[in-house]
């Protein structure tokens, strides 16, 4: 049993973020950068199954060499070895085409099941678990509240907006594993010392026998949306701070449905 | 040129946020020569590779150049399947459309909106929800059948039906944080979300403890909106949180820690317990004159 985890680096969901002027892309040199932490789950996930499964766990991620820092913390976390594809020529690569580098990594990897987080926190799209799934032409079941291995099957629980479904399929498949799933592990120091040891393979795109295309959606102009002004800020004794806000409310017309 | 709009249905009836994808084509379709398209499927397997399998074949054989859905969970997942199968691009939770096939989005927790154009014949989009009323009348629909190849659909319950809005399409949400403390306290954040009319939502700590679904939550792994208002109650504004709401029209917080980063985005900000100033607001709402 092989399982795979897509990861990425982001930028610190703290940092501010900035649209360079002239590519209108990501300032990430701006930013610390750290593992996407909804991938977090999908890497626990994993382990479980490393521990009660015998599974070897890979992580593939795409990105520039400093991305090898992101798979050092899955590697910690516990995962076997991690694979990296790098390549000057991915600069400005967009979903379609990060699916395609993916979907390729996994070729190579071979995985009997491939496991995501549910969105990066940067480009927050949440479309790629399905893409690498349509790519290969296996099952993808997104958004995992829970999920089982057995007899070559997996099967997973996840809610949409209005239904609760369980879903069947046969592997290898891609799943993406919901952020309410599990606890993710903190890597502890013999974690972080036996991942300086462990293999990253780092493969560029002809390596993989690709070559990308030119972006399908490109970002052409950006403006910042105006910073919030923060209004008064009341301290409440006892509850004497609500008639001043009732008023307020009522002053916006906010409170017409009100019901008795 | 012409658009399709998956009108994503519960029991048959095309839902709020898919009639207002709907309204958002319609209104960039500036001349006759734009043909707007609403389109539904059927199937008795998993809507998700369902739809993705007859929206993508509709597209080839109507040779239309844009799909919009609508930002659900399930129209994520079939745009991004759609566009595998088109090879088309896929820009998500757009907020407006121009005619030209161009489209804005808030990116980045709404810090920064970007405009972006797709390259090629086909484009996929996914609406956020809110950002235009829906479509009110009658809408001409063509039903496609689809089928799930290669995933077996074990069980499907609808989600619990609530009395009370929809958190993506209320003009009011109250939502509930780590700070509401207990089941008594989230009971209190629900009698204030009646009282106002509106919506119960919470962070990542409400989901947690079991008071709302997930498919309730705001923020960065919930739902995106902008209702008119938006309390937070016992919420500290983690960045996570925030990514969900930040564009609501009118925010008032409520929280015992007077640095919680919330305050810094609420229009109006309590310094105090949950407990306390939570029955005291339902008192005074229900006693204005």
């Amino acid at each position: 049993m092989r399982v795979a985890v897509l990861v990425k680096q982001v930028p610190d969901s703290w940092a501010v973020k900035r649209l360079r002027a002239d590519d209108v892309r990501l300032d990430r040199d701006a930013c610390d950068r750290v593992l996407n932490d909804l991938d977090e789950y999908a890497i626990e996930q994993a382990l479980v199954w490393q521990e009660t499964l015998g599974a070897e766990v890979v992580l593939i991620s795409m990105g520039p060499a400093v991305a090898e820092e992101a798979l050092r913390r899955g590697l910690s976390m516990g995962a076997d070895s991690a694979v990296l594809v790098s390549d000057s020529a991915l600069a400005g690569v967009d979903v379609f085409g990060t699916a395609q580098v993916l979907a390729a990594a996994v070729r190579h990897v071979a995985p009997d099941v491939v496991l995501t987080g549910v969105a990066s926190t940067d480009g927050a799209t949440g479309v790629v678990p399905s893409m690498v799934a349509e790519m290969l032409g296996w099952p993808g079941l997104t958004r995992a509240l829970s999920v089982e291995l057995g007899d070559g099957r997996v099967i997973v629980s996840r809610e949409s907006d209005y239904e609760s479904v369980t879903l069947n399929a046969a592997l290898p498949a891609v799943v993406s594993i919901a952020d309410h799933i599990n606890t993710p592990r903190f890597p502890n120091f013999k974690g972080i010392m036996a991942a300086k040891k462990k293999v990253v393979e780092v493969l560029t795109l002809a390596d993989l026998g690709l070559a990308i295309e030119s972006a399908r959606a490109v970002a052409v102009g950006s403006d910042d949306v105006p910073t919030r002004v923060a209004g008064p800020k009341v301290v409440d004794t006892g509850g004497d701070s609500v008639s001043a806000l009732v008023e307020f409310l009522d002053g916006r017309g906010l409170l017409s449905e009100v019901r008795s | 040129m012409k658009t399709v709009v998956w009108l994503e249905c519960v029991d048959g009836q095309p839902t709020r946020h898919a009639r207002e994808a709907y309204a958002l084509a319609v209104a960039a379709a500036e001349d006759a020569a734009h043909d707007v398209v609403a389109v539904q499927v059927a199937s008795d397997g998993w809507i998700v590779e369902a739809a993705a399998d007859a929206l993508a074949q509709y597209m080839v054989e109507s040779g239309a150049a844009c799909l919009l859905l609508p930002s659900t969970v399930d129209g994520n997942d079939v745009a991004g399947r759609v566009a595998v199968r088109l090879s088309a691009g896929v820009v998500t939770q757009v907020v407006s459309m121009n005619a030209d096939r161009s489209f804005e989005k808030l990116v980045f927790g709404d810090t920064i909106k970007t405009s972006v154009t797709a390259a090629g014949s086909v484009v996929v989009a996914t609406v956020r929800a809110g950002v235009v009323a829906a479509f009110d009348g009658d809408i001409d629909v063509q039903t496609v059948v689809g089928a799930s190849a290669r995933v077996a659909l074990v069980s499907a319950q609808p989600r619990t039906k609530s009395a009370r809005p929809a958190v993506e399409s209320a003009a009011i949400v109250v939502a509930a944080g780590r700070g509401v403390g207990d089941d008594q306290g989230f009971a209190q954040v629900t009698e204030l979300a009646d009282v106002l009319g509106a919506a119960v939502s919470g962070s990542r700590p409400a989901t947690d403890a079991g008071w709302i679904e997930p498919a309730q939550q705001v923020g960065q792994t919930g739902k995106t909106i902008s209702p008119d208002l938006y309390v937070a109650v016992g919420i500290s504004g983690a960045i996570q949180h925030v990514a969900g709401m930040r564009s609501s029209r009118t925010i008032v917080a409520i929280n015992t820690d007077a640095e919680a980063p919330i305050f810094d985005i609420a229009d109006y900000g309590i310094v105090g317990d949950a407990g306390t100033v939570v029955p005291a607001l339902i008192d005074a709402v229900r006693g204005r004159k």
